[in-house]
């Protein structure tokens, strides 16, 4: 016979340990949350520094598209000399968030990776400055190829394809928002 | 049983890796790198413990039906506090081991040792055994993780010890290459272990 009482006392525990549980995690995260998004932004404004290492001031301002998730117009000296978006691509085990420099020319000035949650050892290689660096000075519509990589093409990390390919598409889309946001700005 | 001997079971005898055979996907997921392997184990090493000490103090709180579910949701909430507060008040660290601390919910040791021991021994004892099975975990994942480097990317702990003069085999680095070399090493041991066996018999008799 199955005993109400029994499995209502069990419910009842189990309740009490989830309640307690997310309570905390909810306390945790209200506590942590505006530090990791102080650390989020911090870690931005050092990667554009990289990406485009001509411009002093990074302005956000108004995103054009909904590919991209955030835009800084880069200046040096009171002039715009180009243009950082942070945008994401689904890399092979969830989005990849990339910082993309791209120049008043539509030319790429770097690249860097600011989360993801790729292979260690396979996907998470895309971190390397030897993946990173294959695309600065590159333009629009990049190709991803596996070795010999032409004039507007990348090699791909081996046996990481899928996060190539991720990182190249969110850098074409980073050139293509870009130029509309440049040709807003002059 | 002596705190020495849980420590020595977790090391050697019950191997979590290689004796118990538990954990087996971060272990083949994560080993290409020795630097990998020693972020995973330590970072796993970490959660069983807290995880052990935990689920021993509520021994006796949590009744027998809904134990397991009660071990995933204390798991689970221990290693997303970990990673808050990691992420928010250590993030250099945090964004070098990246995603093993998600990862180490899904590793079958920490519910396994909950269940096989924290669950029925002393707080200070379970904090010893997740301590050793932590470490044995951590060693075996250093010396899959070591070979693998060597062998598939030429370096070790990203120094480079060859690569120009022979390429090395990077189906070594690659899914199959955990399972050949996690095979090999599996096999030495036992080879190791039944010569060891047989010299105690022969001793005996």
């Amino acid at each position: 016979m199955i005993n109400v009482k029994e499995i209502f006392r069990v419910g009842l525990i189990l309740f009490i340990i989830a309640a307690l549980s997310s309570l905390l995690l909810a306390y945790a995260n209200q506590v942590t949350a505006p530090l990791i998004e102080e650390n989020t932004r911090k870690k931005t404004e050092a990667s554009m520094s990289v990406v485009m290492p001509d411009a002093d001031t990074f302005e956000q301002v108004e995103n054009t598209s909904d590919d991209i998730v955030e835009a800084y117009v880069a200046k040096a000296g009171g002039e715009t000399v180009g243009v950082c978006i942070v945008c994401e691509e689904n890399g092979y085990n969830g989005a990849v968030r990339i910082v993309a420099g791209v120049d008043d020319e539509g030319k790429v000035t770097g690249v860097d990776i600011l989360s993801h949650s790729e292979t260690p050892g396979l996907g998470a290689n895309a971190e390397k400055d030897s993946f990173k660096d294959q695309f600065k000075g590159k333009t629009a519509d990049i190709g991803v190829v596996k070795s010999n990589a032409g004039a507007n093409e990348i090699n791909a990390i081996s046996g990481a394809t899928i996060t190539s390919r991720a990182v190249t598409g969110a850098v074409n889309k980073a050139i293509s928002a870009a130029a509309d946001i440049l040709e807003e700005v002059q | 049983m002596k705190g020495i001997e849980v420590l020595k079971r977790g090391l050697i005898t019950e191997n979590p890796t290689f004796v118990q055979l538990l954990g087996m996907c971060p272990t083949l997921a994560v080993t290409t790198s020795l630097k990998n392997g020693l972020g995973m184990g330590l970072s796993a090493t970490a959660v069983l413990i807290a995880s052990n000490v935990i689920i021993s103090l509520l021994r006796k709180l949590i009744p027998d039906k809904i134990r397991i579910a009660a071990y995933i949701v204390i798991i689970a909430t221990a290693v997303t506090l970990i990673q808050m507060i990691l992420n928010a008040y250590l993030p250099d660290l945090a964004s070098s081991l990246g995603i093993f601390i998600p990862l180490i919910v899904v590793n079958c040791i920490i519910l396994a040792r909950a269940e096989a021991f924290a669950s029925k021994n002393t707080v200070g004892k379970s904090a010893l055994d997740g301590l050793g099975m932590g470490l044995g975990f951590t060693g075996a994942l250093c010396i899959i993780s070591a070979v693998r480097e060597i062998l598939g990317s030429g370096t070790i702990w990203n120094i480079q010890l060859y690569g120009d003069v022979i390429q090395p085999a990077s189906i070594i680095t690659l899914a199959p290459g955990g399972f050949i070399v996690l095979g090999i090493i599996i096999g030495v041991i036992n080879a190791i272990k039944g010569r060891h066996e047989s010299k105690a018999a022969g001793e005996r008799g």
